[in-house]
This record gives structure tokens, C-alpha cells and sequence, in this order.
């Protein structure tokens, strides 16, 4: 822990839920999260402009990202594996339904796709892919899990038209 | 309406009848000289374009051709890109199964999913039954030790393979006939399953461990010279002591021999050499046990 910072994040500051809620428990109204996180994009964009406020989304997904593998994750095998256990506990959680469309074992290019995805999905369409948060949150997963790095990309997007959002993983040189 | 006007709209409907009959080529423009209907324009030549790429991608999908990226930003072929994913999904889902991931599960494709989980579900079933099949094929079925097939296969095997010296022990469980005649088989197969556990502990996980049938087991220690082979018969002796010092009806009692082979060597020689030891030591035990018993008269 750096002692000079206030916010850094660790697994701990999720807090004991179960303790500290026990009657309203574990579970809110998206509309709640989308309320936080578009204020928080709005305050970003207004204060830093659009490009910084979505590396700084893209930068909280990845760390968001990390500890998401190293809490609930760990490790796994194969791609395949990865795919698998991703799959069932972003299901379970109520993140998203994840399917996996390519993996170009010579290129190392992952192709992807989320649906009902909790950033997004039933978003106003705005001609521009909002995931940001998402792809650096990928990014990560497949970082930690293959050990290498990835620049992800959301490619199609709920609010650009289509009802599934789509994110091509490119593995980075070096 | 001036004529100008109306001859632009009929132009306009001209473009809108000619996309009705699925005729997707470009727009001609038409209105440079009345802005005021530019943006209609526009809107005709976007959706003429937005119908194009649907035809292809659309046209594409049916046949099948599930590598062709969808249009980005089409909003008229949303559902159809969802279809896409869930097709280039199932692909992925399908090139798992024939790599032998029988979990593989659907849930999107309504009456095709339970058609696909059965299907997994009937490949699982079938696979269980060829694994116990093949359980059954290759052990034995009082220890699960591998039986005598399984253990000739694996002697070929070694044979053939690189990890020489390899080194053979065979082993036989003194006083079976005794146990079986006076406390009954039920005891003896106790007995036997018994001796089966002290052979397992005493090998290294790449060895292998046989009943022949009867009281005999063999052991294929491959890579093992004969220092290492005596080191696994002396943990063999240690654990049927260790296994002895608790009181019971009856002891395990190993009369062992074994040999070492080095490359070239055929291995049912090697084996023969060990047998051939344990009858030497089977004897030696005899008399020592004979030897024993005059001494306490």
C-alpha cells in the first residue's frame, strides 16, 4: 500500500457485505450503477475531455480487470478454460453473457463478444461505442490469464446499433 | 411545387420504388440545385447503402460464410449480427467439442440448444462408458491394479521406449493357499487387495503395477537401474512392516526377485531373471521360517 494515497484499491475495500447489508443485501437496480458511472464520465469528459476520460475508464477496467482475475478467476490452463470459467461467473454475477468467437492461434487475435452487457446494453443509440471500462477490463483478464499483453478494442456496441457488443483482443509486440 | 420540385420528388420515389424492388445501387444526385431537399436525399443514399451492405452480409450469413465481418453501424441487420455471434459462438463451442471439451453448453439457440446439450450430454455418456470399458479392459478388478494384458502391453511398450535401464520385480504374496483354506477367501481377498496397497505406496507414479492373477504381482520400473531397484524393494519391505505391526488376522508376506535390463535387452528375459530371484527367496524364506519354528519347539 502507498502510505501518500488515499483511494488505492485493493479487494478489501469491496467490504462485508453480507455484514454491513442484511437486509438490503447484495443486490441494487442497474440503473443505479449506470447512474454512478455515466456522472462520473460526464465529470471526466467535462474536466479532462473525452479522449482522457476514456483512457481513464479503459485504465480503471484494466485494473478492475486484474483483481477480477486474481479474486475470482485464478488460474486456469488454457484459453478454453479461461473462456469457460469467465463465461459462467460473469453469467453469475449478471455481468454479461460472454461467447467467445475467435481465437487466431498465428495472429494471437481473440475476438469476442458480450450480450445484456451491464454497461450498456438498452442504451439510447449514440453512434459511438461507449465500453471503454470493458475493454480494459478484458484486457486484463486475458493478461493475467495468458500472460501477455493486449490492446482491446470494441468494435460494435449496443449503442452504435447492434444488440451485442464485440471486442477484438490483439496481443501487443514484445 | 414548381416543376422542378416535383420533378426531384418524383426522382425521390423513383430512388425509394427502385430500393423497394432490391435494387441497391447508388443514388444519383439529383438535388445539388434545391438544398432544401439534400437532407432527403442524403437520408435515400444512406439507406441505399445501409440496404447494400445488409443484402451482402445477410446473403453471406446464409450461405454460411461466418468469417466475413459484419457492416459496422448498421442498425438494420442487428438482430442478424446477433445471429452471427451466436453462429461464430457455436463454431467456437464445436471446435472445443472435437478437441475432447465435452461441457460445452448452448443456451441461445431455443429448440437447437436442447437439441446441441443433448447431443453433448449422449457424447459425456458415451465417453464414460468407453472410459469404464477401457477401466475394465486393463485392470484388475479385486485391487485396481493393472491386470496381466495391460502389463504385457506396457513390458512392449518399455521395450520399445527410451527410459533404459529398466528394471523388473516380481513379487509373490507368501501363505495365500493357508489364509484362504483356514480363514475362508473372504479374508484371502482382503488379503490380497491388501498386498495391492503396499506395492502401490512403495513405486514412484511413472511405474507400473500388475497382478498377474493368483498371489503374483509384477512391477515395469522404467529408468530405474538396479540400485534404484533394490531402494524400491527395501520401501516395499518397510511398508509390509509397517503394515504388519498392526494386529490383524493374517500378514502381508512378499517372497520378491528382481532383475534390470538394459538397452537392447529383451524384457520377458529381464522378468524371467526376476522370477527366478523370487523363487530363490521364496525358498530362502522357507527355511528361514522352518529354521524358526525348531528353534522355538
Amino acid at each position: 500500500m502507498n502510505a501518500d494515497r488515499k483511494y488505492e484499491f485493493t479487494w478489501a475495500l469491496l467490504g462485508n457485505i453480507t455484514e454491513g447489508r442484511p437486509n438490503l443485501g447484495h443486490m441494487m437496480r442497474l440503473e443505479v450503477y449506470r447512474l454512478m458511472q455515466f456522472c462520473f464520465r460526464d465529470v471526466m469528459e467535462q474536466r479532462h475531455g473525452n479522449e482522457e476520460a476514456d483512457a481513464i475508464m479503459y485504465q480503471s477496467g484494466y485494473l478492475a480487470g486484474t483483481h477480477f482475475h486474481r479474486q475470482l478467476i485464478g488460474e486456469t490452463a488454457s484459453l478454453a478454460e479461461l473462456v469457460k470459467k469467465l463465461q459462467s461467473t460473469l453469467k453469475d454475477l449478471s455481468i454479461g453473457i460472454l461467447r467467445m468467437e475467435k481465437h487466431d492461434e498465428e495472429t494471437g487475435e481473440i475476438v469476442m463478444t458480450i450480450s445484456e452487457d451491464l454497461d450498456c446494453s438498452g442504451l439510447p443509440v449514440l453512434d459511438y461505442e461507449v465500453c471503454t471500462y470493458d475493454e480494459g477490463f478484458i484486457a486484463a483478464i486475458l493478461e493475467s490469464a495468458l500472460g501477455k499483453k493486449f490492446q482491446v478494442k470494441e468494435v460494435d456496441c449496443w449503442c452504435t446499433g447492434d444488440r451485442t457488443c464485440r471486442f477484438r483482443a490483439l496481443p501487443l509486440e514484445g | 411545387m414548381n416543376k422542378r420540385e416535383a420533378l426531384i420528388f418524383r426522382e425521390m420515389n423513383e430512388h425509394l420504388s427502385r430500393l423497394l424492388r432490391g435494387d441497391f445501387s447508388p443514388v444519383r444526385p439529383i438535388s445539388a440545385e434545391a438544398p432544401a431537399f439534400q437532407t432527403l436525399e442524403d437520408s435515400i443514399a444512406r439507406l441505399a447503402t445501409l440496404l447494400a451492405e445488409a443484402q451482402n452480409f445477410v446473403s453471406a450469413l446464409c450461405q454460411g460464410k461466418l468469417e466475413m465481418d459484419p457492416p459496422p453501424r448498421n442498425p438494420l441487420i442487428a438482430p442478424f449480427k446477433q445471429m452471427h455471434a451466436n453462429l461464430r459462438h457455436l463454431t467456437w463451442q464445436t471446435k472445443q467439442i472435437a478437441a475432447g471439451d465435452l461441457d460445452q453448453h448452448v443456451d441461445f439457440l431455443g429448440e437447437f440448444s436442447v437439441a446441441f446439450n443433448s447431443m453433448t450430454e449422449a457424447l459425456r455418456e458415451k465417453r464414460l462408458a468407453e472410459e469404464k470399458v477401457l477401466y475394465v479392459s486393463i485392470h484388475d478388478p479385486l485391487t485396481d491394479l493393472y491386470n496381466r494384458s495391460y502389463f504385457e502391453e506396457e513390458m512392449a511398450r518399455a521395450e520399445r521406449g527410451r527410459n533404459f535401464p529398466v528394471s523388473m520385480v516380481m513379487t509373490d504374496l507368501d501363505g495365500l493357499k493357508s489364509i484362504n483354506d483356514t480363514l475362508g477367501h473372504a479374508i484371502g481377498d482382503m488379503l490380497i487387495k491388501d498386498a495391492a496397497n503396499v506395492l502401490r505406496k512403495a513405486v514412484r507414479s511413472n511405474d507400473v503395477v500388475a497382478r498377474l492373477g493368483g498371489d503374483e504381482y509384477a512391477l515395469i520400473l522404467p529408468g530405474a537401474d538396479a540400485v534404484c531397484a533394490a531402494r524400491v524393494v527395501d520401501r516395499i519391505r518397510e511398508i509390509e512392516a509397517e503394515f504388519n505391526r498392526e494386529p490383524r488376522e493374517y500378514q502381508v508376506r512378499f517372497s520378491i526377485g528382481f532383475a534390470t535390463s538394459g538397452v537392447g535387452e529383451p524384457l520377458v528375459e529381464t522378468l524371467k531373471s526376476a522370477d527366478e530371484r523370487m523363487y530363490r527367496d521364496k525358498t530362502a524364506r522357507k527355511a528361514a521360517l522352518a529354521e524358526a519354528r525348531d528353534r522355538g519347539k
